[in-house]
């Protein structure tokens, strides 16, 4: 067991667990939106940013990522964390403004007015959230992060349609912004739309009227109702 | 339930750090969950997806015996795979922990301190716990794999590959065609027929390898790891168990055709001008104005065959060693002289130095053949040429072999626009076919030369020797089981497998039997529906688990008035579509009424016209189905199944007093969260107004 100190308060955690999970254990709320419990950690919203101090000096590091160790004093809520916070909340905003859980956190965060170009349209913060869970949850590994810097971008390799993608939406579940389109990013689209049912047939249409009973009854139906000598009618004509 | 003993059940249900607490109320949900029947632990906290939660979970399950795990949180999609580690972990069959998503299907759409709302959420607990006490874990299904494998060729390449698995100790048994080994390969050049001889008489020496001659494949059946190949050689029909199935067929040149407008003893094709060089070499070569035209035929403006201009440039060298004094001249559109190493950029070279020439011509001005002379535009020059010839060579392409596309329809692979067995994913998994047993190279799948082939044969031979040495192959997946006591060999099921996995065996002579081939079976669930008898049972979607679970959907609150005062509507959503685009719905807080109940099901195609009626019978107003539009199924064509079934259904109940407006089949994407929501309010408001 470790032990450790988070807003002036003692606090004992197994091993191997990050100061995000501590908090969570015990009741006290941090903001995420990169982090999901079924992936692995990726520190990178930074809105879990805590204030670590060490003696004199203090430090601002992000919890999802940063492990518990012994004797740690954290701060979850000091002022530079708040103000930090609210920071990087304005710059996600300003990136995608009209979702309304970004919005809501962003009051809970005190984000009062963003003072960037709003976008038009709701943008990829790139948290990675939609590549991990490709990854991790799915396994297939259809989308990655492309391109560096301003051209940073969550697409298929390549750009071509994926494909590994099986199209389960796992993706567009997990995006917090609302700004994944399956089609516009892994070019996932139906094979062959095709609206008649080409098969070896189990549902036969008789006039209009669908016939349910299996091929070969319907087959000793026709028989049946067929009127004598067609067949060999038929056959003749054949000769 | 047959088992005298009923199993433990515990219930999780988590607070989701607020995001359900707000708006259920989680002890109340509690108390319910414990007053459910073969309930006997329940639980209620912040994240049962944390660390230390999950820890609790497995400590739940060491300590309280427990044999049904629920967990009443978020979307199972996201954290399903999750959970059931943390069961396995615990000891706990993965297919008994289910997950009743309470936080995107019901806590995101409603409003806190909403009654219906709880009243949802309790019986989305109560129908998975039905449900999980009911169902049957799938069993994994192993299969086996036969250690040895067919070749279909004997070029290069095939023989390699014949030869390096008869190394590794695993049979082989190869089909040819022709009557010798090799002796249609692509690439004459000597060092590839010493190679091929050298290895086609280390090859019939062999003792691990089956040759045949003269022979070819009829018939292929069953599933990757456990083939059924049928040889045809003469007369006799031999048959082979085999694991792994490659495909190295060779390519042959495009015939020229008979009706042609010049002297065909003046225009030769390229093969046939290498067999007139062969024999010239012992006699005078008298020919001394000498034309070749690569890319002659129009396919191979789009279809490079990649070992043309290379041959075409040693045979002007070799016409140029036998008669110095020839004029030769080379019409070419494109060179290609890539390959594995340098090229044959130095022949190239070569060629121009020993005197050569090469004019390069424009797609859309191409040569014409006229009776003395060939007429050519020079791109670089712009000046028309007339070229006097006593031999013209046209460089025909090279096309897969006339039995390709009964080969491609016998192994399900596809061909590409040339007619070669196309490879799926040639950018990100060169190598790799559909089936995992099945290997196509050298010209079966694109024309090449001699280090390619050997390149792509060694690439071959070791993944299909790591396939055939695994010990089997194990599917996880439902899978159909048929009750042979109860089947009575309609013939139902075999026609709507989308995979052809079942099959009729004969029983008594007169009787027939359907069986299902456990590792091509997908789990749709179709044959489950058309059985007339119900004998076939898909553990996990059966027949026990989903009325269960409807009937717990319908279930009156004790005291109450047996009226609902809103429709009750039952929402069967497939996985892929509905499902998902319910959580979507959620996720992005779409509200849609609180007396829906959805129902996970695996596709659209187990949208079971009895279970429809028996929500009717329960008590439903009205049903939604909500299924992958047409092409998007995951199961093939299990989608538009259903929506003949719910076309049939419908009349049937207008025909029995049941206005059809109640059952309603919607087509859903994955992401289509905000359709999902407006359809289904829609169609409750509509379901509301018959009433």
């Amino acid at each position: 067991m470790i032990h450790l100190t988070i807003n002036d308060q003692p606090i004992e955690v197994p091993e191997n667990r990050t100061i995000l999970e501590a908090c969570r254990e015990h009741g006290i709320h941090i903001p995420t939106l990169c982090y999901h419990p079924a992936l692995e950690p990726y520190g990178g919203c930074r809105l879990c940013i805590v204030e670590l101090k060490v003696g004199q000096r203090s430090r601002l590091v992000a919890s999802c990522v940063y492990p518990c160790e012994e004797g740690l004093n954290v701060y979850t809520d000091s002022d530079i964390v708040k103000r930090s916070r609210r920071m990087t909340m304005e710059l996600i905003l300003a990136g995608s403004y009209n979702t309304p859980e970004l919005l809501s956190l962003g009051e809970e965060l005190g984000v009062k007015e963003v003072r960037f170009k709003l976008p038009e349209e709701n943008a990829c913060m790139l948290c990675g959230l939609c590549v991990r869970a490709c990854n991790e949850i799915v396994g297939v590994s259809a989308i990655s992060v492309i391109h560096r810097g301003i051209a940073k971008k969550v697409s298929t390799p390549f750009s071509v349609t994926s494909s590994r993608c099986i199209g389960c939406g796992t993706c567009v579940l997990i995006c917090p912004t609302g700004a994944f389109k399956l089609e516009n990013v892994s070019g996932y689209k139906p094979i062959s739309p095709a609206d008649t049912l080409t098969r070896r047939g189990y549902y036969f249409r008789v006039g209009g009227e669908i016939d349910l009973r299996p091929d070969f009854v319907q087959d000793v139906t026709t028989l049946l109702t067929q009127p004598m000598g067609t067949e060999s009618k038929e056959e003749g004509s054949r000769k | 339930m047959n088992e005298e003993q009923t199993p433990r059940v515990g219930i999780f249900i988590c607070q989701c750090g607020g995001k359900i607490s707000n708006v259920l109320d989680t002890e109340e949900l509690e108390k319910r969950a414990k007053a459910l029947p073969e309930v006997v632990y329940t639980s209620s906290e912040a994240y049962h997806c944390s660390k230390d939660g999950r820890a609790r979970i497995q400590k739940a399950i060491k300590e309280h015996d427990l044999e049904r795990v629920l967990i009443a949180g978020c979307a199972p999609r996201l954290v399903e795979k999750l959970f059931r580690t943390t069961a396995l972990e615990a000891g706990l069959e993965p297919g008994y922990l289910h997950i009743a998503n309470i936080r995107e299907q019901c806590a995101y759409v409603h409003e806190p301190g909403d009654t219906e709302a709880l009243k949802q959420a309790a019986d989305i607990i109560g129908m998975n716990a039905v449900r999980i006490s009911s169902t049957t874990a799938t069993p994994i299904q192993h299969g086996r794999i036969v250690k040895s494998s067919l070749v279909l060729g004997s070029g290069l390449s095939a023989l390699t590959v014949a030869l390096a698995l008869a190394e590794n100790q695993m049979r082989v048994v190869l089909v040819e065609k022709e009557n010798s080994f090799g002796s249609t390969s692509t690439d004459q050049q000597e060092r590839t027929i010493q190679l091929t001889k050298e290895r086609a008489k280390a090859v019939l020496e062999h003792p691990m390898i089956d040759a045949h001659l003269n022979s070819r494949i009829i018939e292929i059946s069953g599933h990757p790891g456990d083939y059924e190949v049928r040889v045809q050689e003469g007369h006799k029909t031999l048959t082979y168990a085999v694991g792994a199935i490659v495909v190295s067929n060779h390519a042959v040149p495009k015939d020229l055709g008979k009706e042609q407008w010049f002297d065909r003893e003046k225009v030769k094709t390229q093969a046939e001008f290498e067999v007139e060089l062969e024999k010239s070499e012992d006699e005078e070569f008298s020919l001394k104005n000498i034309v070749m035209i690569f890319c002659a035929d129009q396919s191979q403006r789009t279809h490079c065959s990649r070992v043309c201009c290379r041959i075409g440039i040693q045979q002007a060298m070799k016409a140029h060693e036998l008669n110095p004094e020839a004029h030769i001249t080379v019409l070419f559109r494109d060179l290609y002289l890539g390959g594995i190493g340098a090229g044959y950029e130095a022949d190239f070279l070569e060629a121009r130095k020993n005197g050569i020439t090469f004019f390069r011509y424009q797609a859309d001005h191409p040569p014409v053949i006229s009776d003395r002379t060939i007429d050519v535009i020079d791109t670089l020059t712009g000046i028309p040429l007339q070229l006097p010839y006593d031999r013209v060579v046209l460089t025909m392409p090279l096309i897969p072999q006339a039995d390709a596309p009964a080969l491609a329809s016998l192994l399900s692979l596809p061909r590409d626009e040339a007619g070669f067995l196309a490879e799926p994913r040639l950018r990100l998994r060169p190598g790799r076919y559909a089936d995992p047993g099945i290997y196509v190279l050298g010209s079966a799948q694109q024309p090449g030369d001699t280090a390619e082939a050997l390149f792509q044969a060694y690439l071959t031979s070791a993944r299909a020797a790591r396939f055939l040495s695994q010990e089997n192959i194990t599917v996880e997946a439902a899978i159909a089981n048929i009750d042979p006591g109860v089947c009575t060999g309609c013939g139902n099921c075999p026609r709507v497998c989308p995979t052809n996995a079942i099959h009729l065996e004969k029983r008594d002579g007169v009787l027939s039997l359907s069986e299902v081939d456990e590792l091509r079976c997908i789990g749709c669930g179709n044959c489950v529906v058309v059985c007339p008898v119900k004998a076939i049972s898909l553990p996990g979607w059966d027949n026990i688990e989903i009325p269960a679970q409807i009937a717990s959907a319908f279930q009156q609150e004790p005291g109450g008035n047996g009226k609902n005062e809103k429709s009750q509507v039952l929402a069967l959503a497939c996985e892929w579509s509905a499902y998902a685009s319910a959580d979507l719905a959620g996720s992005r807080k779409l509200n849609y009424p609180a007396s829906v109940r959805i129902l996970r099901m695996n596709c659209s195609a187990r949208f079971d016209p009895y279970h429809i009626l028996w929500a009717f019978l329960n008590g439903a107003d009205g049903i939604y189905l909500g299924a992958c539009p047409p092409g998007e199924c995951h199961y093939g064509t299990g989608n538009l199944f259903a929506k003949e079934r719910v076309e049939i259904l419908k009349k049937e109940l207008a025909k029995h007093g049941i206005d059809p407006r109640r059952l309603h089949l919607e087509y859903l994407s994955v992401d289509d969260g905000l359709k999902f929501a407006q359809t289904l309010s829609d169609f409750v408001e509509e379901v509301d107004a018959i009433r």
